[in-house]
């Protein structure tokens, strides 16, 4: 079975090189390619680092027994979207901190926390190589994250003298917010369909 | 504003002095949990690296191969028509598929042009708007061992163009 996921890539890769031969650039096309993975490995040297710090202390969270306080308080909303998911089960204290995370800015420790949530989640999934409903709208959800305090942009608008760098900062949450409703209703039509 | 920028530099010190104090509070073997928390991230990042490798080959041949250009080019009329400036098609066509991509594009808007101008602030919410869908997608479901992304790509895509959308319009209607 084909996966859509299978076939854009298929698709960008095929369209790429037979492109390359008309624009001339097949010369250049494969060293690009290595280079990109040499991108790739040193993101993952960046990731395994910041991974690594934010990962320690959200251990040590969890074995404080802190992630369970703050899912307590953050469960009953999040039980709406998930009506799937057991009362009080460890997934509720991942995915809210990781939306936590996310909604103040802190894309690196968003990630781990993210990725346990996932594991979470795939504890409870059936079938083990397809995405249970819940672990689609979790991930959609945070491919369409909305962050109170956009810090990245603001970082970058400032180091290149913005006079108003925050500006931006409600139009993102505004754009954020649409994009987030929009994926879950959207999550939630392509499950109820496939059902 | 400055407000702003202060919650945002105290946030984690903050936070990560709160985990401690319940750390000692709790009587947690902090060292052990802290190195296990490590070991943790080692096994994540050895689950996504092909995934996002893969991702990371395909858009440096994309961008290579000048493919990427020629849709911009050619999407360019289009959006003159509709009154939004072409500078921020490859910002808008980028965001989904390339974080550091995107990032670098937006430094180069933000370079060439005035931060604080039409395109400056409409490049700079495209981009903060949404995350990188497919990248964000490799690493949640290949940390999860799933192979078959189904309708999660289809979603994840209709989210993003509903956040450029409305991050286009809404820079025109304020500025």
């Amino acid at each position: 079975m084909i996966v859509i996921l299978n076939k854009i890539w298929i698709f960008i890769i095929l369209a790429s090189l037979i492109y390359s031969f008309f624009s001339g650039s097949y010369t250049k096309i494969i060293n690009d390619a290595l280079s990109s993975g040499g991108e790739c490995v040193s993101l993952m040297l960046t990731l395994l680092a910041s991974m690594s710090l934010f990962n320690g202390f959200l251990k040590i969270a969890e074995k404080s027994g802190i992630i369970k306080k703050i899912a307590k308080l953050s469960e009953p909303v999040l039980r709406l979207l998930f009506p799937a998911i057991p009362k009080g089960h460890q997934a509720f204290g991942d995915m809210s901190m990781n939306i936590a995370a996310n909604f103040l800015g802190m894309g690196n420790a968003a990630t781990p926390l993210g990725i346990k949530a996932m594991k979470s989640l795939s504890s409870l999934n059936r079938n083990k190589t397809h995405p249970s409903p819940a672990m689609c709208l979790f991930t959609v959800m945070n491919t369409s994250s909305i962050q109170l305090i956009p810090t990245t942009i603001i970082a970058l608008r400032m180091n290149y003298n913005s006079e108003n760098p925050f500006i931006i900062t409600l139009p993102i949450f505004i754009s954020g917010l649409a994009g987030l409703i929009a994926g879950i209703i959207a999550v939630k039509f392509c499950n109820a369909e496939r059902n | 504003m400055f407000y702003i920028k202060a919650a945002s530099e105290i946030i984690l010190p903050v936070v990560f002095l709160i985990f401690i104090i319940s750390a000692l509070r709790a009587k947690t073997d902090a060292f052990s949990a802290f190195s296990e928390g490590v070991k943790d991230s080692f096994g994540i990042i050895c689950d996504i690296f092909p995934s996002v490798f893969c991702l990371m080959t395909a858009i440096g041949m994309l961008r290579s191969s000048g493919l990427l250009q020629f849709i911009i080019t050619a999407i360019t009329p289009l959006f003159n028509h509709l009154g939004i400036p072409p500078e921020i098609a490859p910002a808008a066509i980028l965001r989904p598929l390339s974080g550091s991509g995107s990032i670098a594009l937006l430094s180069d808007i933000l370079k060439s042009h005035n931060p604080d101008s039409l395109i400056g602030i409409m490049a700079s919410v495209i981009t903060g708007s949404t995350e990188t869908t497919f990248y964000t997608i490799a690493v949640y479901f290949g940390s999860a061992g799933i192979k078959n992304s189904g309708n999660a790509v289809k979603a994840a895509l209709i989210a993003d163009v509903v956040s450029i959308g409305v991050s286009i319009a809404v820079c025109k209607l304020l500025f």
